[in-house]
């Protein structure tokens, strides 16, 4: 018979196995993605970070995908972040009781629709509908993109933000209200200053989101490998990190599987320098208000 | 009620009404034509300047005349917008589109629109701070109203071009002919296989570590990382895991055959993070007397886990696991290249065979619209997709409002 104490202490480090697997995973993955990855860069050295893909000439030049993976997310935090923001605040701040409990749900319904659902209303409806308008070459667009992308980021930020502004200690804003400071002031003044790091941190992952989503920008972006000219042209066509490993990797062999598992490490890289900053600002919330307990 | 009140509400509504017919023939890509938006514009103008000016003649302060000073802005963009040319054509700055004057004559009333309702409730309240504040809750109301509209654009649409697919032959037959006939049954249930799967997998994984991080997990250098772990796993991109998960799965694991467990094994990873932060905010919402209380009597740490601090926190753990399931129910990237085709693998029968799977069904028959008479079925499919993922949700969602706050 083992003694109750044991019995405990191997119950204790078998917990603790289970959880190092999520660092197991992670380096896994690293690992992984490195070894399929490590003929290209063998061979093709810096020449994978330039922007000339042609694939007869043995050209794999990812920068066009990178280019268009930040344009795309830099574009979607433009739509989403003002209207994010002021939903949150309405969420958090504003709305009644009973109304947030309504309007939560709704919104998370949002971030449940699956990407590739997004991705075919954003190709049959709106790429359509901005061919109607704009007359562009084709239905896909960086513009199509980065609206739908826009949408798909719009719940983290909300979501995120709503809970960074929801910590933020009800005495700070009573304080506030006392000292004859109207509802709208105490948000401006001392909720959203308090809780900015929290919807900094909603923001990068909002931003994250938008570099990482695969299917609902495959379908829309157009798939081409090159810049957009100029570099700010919404209305052309492109490529991101994302879609080019999601179109390639069905049609390809050889050295370009190689290729796109080098742009798989480049996406997860950004992405999660990204949490970890995220992250970051996110503890560093909780424990200002902590100490202020 | 003042004469300054009631023109401020006119402006409000006029406005309001402004905005509505620029929002709509922005949708439906009508031409308003320019006299009727200068001419809605112009009516704003007056509207500001009589606003301003009466303020001004019974109370002789000078932030009343910013009424009448916006207004002649607005007078002036109705008069500039004169200018603007029948088509934008961007084509000489080498950029291949064409901007038509309707878009901007839309686009006009509706910011002009907005913008003046939100500036109507500053002489309303007598430019006071409650003028301002009113103000920003109008546009407040405002933000929330569009970033719920896409949920509805998207609902409406899918059920309205969806619901005359769904017939018992899509429900219960094969593909038919690449997508035009036959059905999704194979692919409804090797999606409910792969998310029963993924469930089987997920479940002690997430749930062994939310335990160890919520009960066992002191500060140090191992129980940082494997937060940062959690983390970084959260934030991946799904099609990071679908680039792992063929190499390590299908090429390693299973010698190059997609198949069923390797697509759950994938999905189980991503997964993985949403199980174990939900389970651990269960768990942390336990009240640390309950544990106290369960050690006083002489329980070892693992009967307490076991008996006091589980039981109360199943419906949380429970609600986190089946939204990490519907989100994977919904996933295309992960499993496209470790688990499906899109026909030919018929119902799941083995867990070493490959399947075929709604979302990845979606993308094939998208792929094939314009080449063959497919968007039907592909509506339908959207809508079925939509059915299972936000039914998995909503009862998630339910499960988790009934059972909120039990301390």
């Amino acid at each position: 018979m083992i003694s109750r104490k044991l019995k405990d202490k191997m119950v204790h480090y078998t917990f603790f196995g289970i959880a190092t697997f999520s660092v197991l995973i992670i380096s896994f993955i690293f690992i992984f993605l490195f070894v399929k990855a490590y003929p290209a860069i063998d061979a093709l050295g810096t020449g994978l970070l330039s922007k000339e893909w042609n694939i007869s000439r043995n050209q794999f030049g990812i920068l066009p995908a990178i280019y268009g993976s930040v344009f795309v997310a830099i574009g979607a935090l433009i739509v989403a972040v003002p209207l994010g923001l002021g939903a949150s605040i309405y969420l958090s701040e504003i709305a009644p009781n009973r109304i947030r409990m309504i309007l939560k749900p709704l919104i998370e319904l949002l971030a449940g629709i699956p990407s590739i659902v997004y991705g075919f209303i954003g190709a049959i409806l709106l790429g359509r509908f901005l061919y109607d308008t704009f007359g562009m070459r084709g239905p896909n667009s960086f513009l199509a993109a980065i609206l739908i992308l826009g949408i798909m980021a719009l719940p983290i930020i909300v979501s995120m933000s709503d809970d960074a502004m929801k910590a933020v200690p009800k005495d700070l804003k009573d304080a506030s209200l006392a000292l004859g400071a109207t509802k709208w002031q105490t948000i401006r003044k001392v909720t959203i200053p308090a809780a900015i790091s929290g919807i900094t941190s909603a923001v990068i992952m909002g931003m994250g989101r938008a570099i990482g989503e695969t299917m609902a920008v495959m379908l829309i972006i157009g798939s081409v490998m090159r810049m957009p000219v100029p570099f700010f042209n919404v209305f052309d066509t492109g490529n991101t990190l994302t879609a080019l490993i999601a179109v390639q990797m069905g049609e390809s062999h050889g050295i370009i599987i190689n290729v796109l598992f080098a742009a798989g490490i480049m996406l997860f890289t950004i992405v999660a320098v990204m949490s970890i900053i995220s992250d970051y600002l996110q503890v560093r919330t909780t424990e200002k208000f902590e100490g202020k307990r | 009620m003042s004469i300054r009140k009631l023109l401020a509400i006119w402006i409000f509504f006029v406005s309001i009404v402004v905005s509505i017919i620029g929002f709509h023939s922005l949708a439906v890509q009508s031409d308003i034509g320019y006299w009727i938006m200068a001419g809605s514009l112009i009516l704003i103008s007056l509207s500001c300047h009589a606003s301003g000016i009466y303020s001004y003649l019974t109370k002789k302060d000078g932030k009343n005349l910013m009424m009448v000073l916006y207004g002649s802005v607005i007078l002036t963009i109705a008069s500039m917008s004169f200018y603007i040319p029948d088509v934008l054509d961007l084509r000489p700055w080498e950029i291949y589109a064409r901007i038509p004057d309707q878009f901007f004559f839309a686009l006009i009333m509706l910011l002009v629109g907005i913008f003046t309702s939100y500036l109507s409730f500053r002489p309303y309240h007598n430019y006071s701070k409650e003028g301002a504040q009113s103000g920003a809750l109008y546009v407040l109301h405002v933000t929330i109203l569009l970033t719920l509209l896409p949920l509805f654009i998207i609902i409406f649409n899918i059920i309205f071009r969806g619901a005359g697919g769904i017939t018992y032959e899509f429900l219960t037959e094969d593909i038919v002919s690449m997508g035009e006939q036959g059905g999704v049954y194979p692919a409804i249930l090797g999606t409910l296989a792969m998310i029963a799967l993924t469930a089987i997998i997920v479940l002690p994984l997430g749930v062994g570590t939310a335990i160890y991080l919520a009960e066992y997990a002191r500060k140090g250098l191992a129980v940082r990382l494997i937060r940062t772990a959690v983390n970084i796993l959260q934030g991946t991109p799904s099609i990071v895991h679908g680039l792992f998960g063929y190499a390590f799965f299908v090429l390693i694991v299973f010698n190059g055959q997609k198949c069923l467990l390797a697509g759950a094994l994938t999905l189980a990873i991503l997964t993985l993070p949403i199980v174990t932060r939900s389970a651990e905010e269960a768990l942390n919402a336990v009240p640390g007397d309950l544990r106290d209380a369960s050690l006083a009597l002489g329980a070892t740490k693992w009967q307490t886990i076991r008996k006091v601090v589980v039981p109360p926190s199943l419906p949380g753990i429970l609600t986190g696991t089946v939204l990490g399931l519907g989100r994977a129910a919904g996933e295309t990237a992960p499993i496209m290249f470790t688990a499906v085709y899109f026909s030919g693998a018929g119902t799941p029968n083995s867990l070493l065979r490959p399947i075929q799977a709604l979302p990845y069904h979606l993308l094939s028959l998208y792929r094939l619209v314009g080449y063959r008479d497919v968007e039907n079925q592909a509506w339908a499919t959207a809508l079925l997709l939509l059915i299972i993922v936000l039914g998995i949700n909503i009862s998630a969602i339910i499960v988790r409002e009934k059972y909120r706050q039990r301390f």
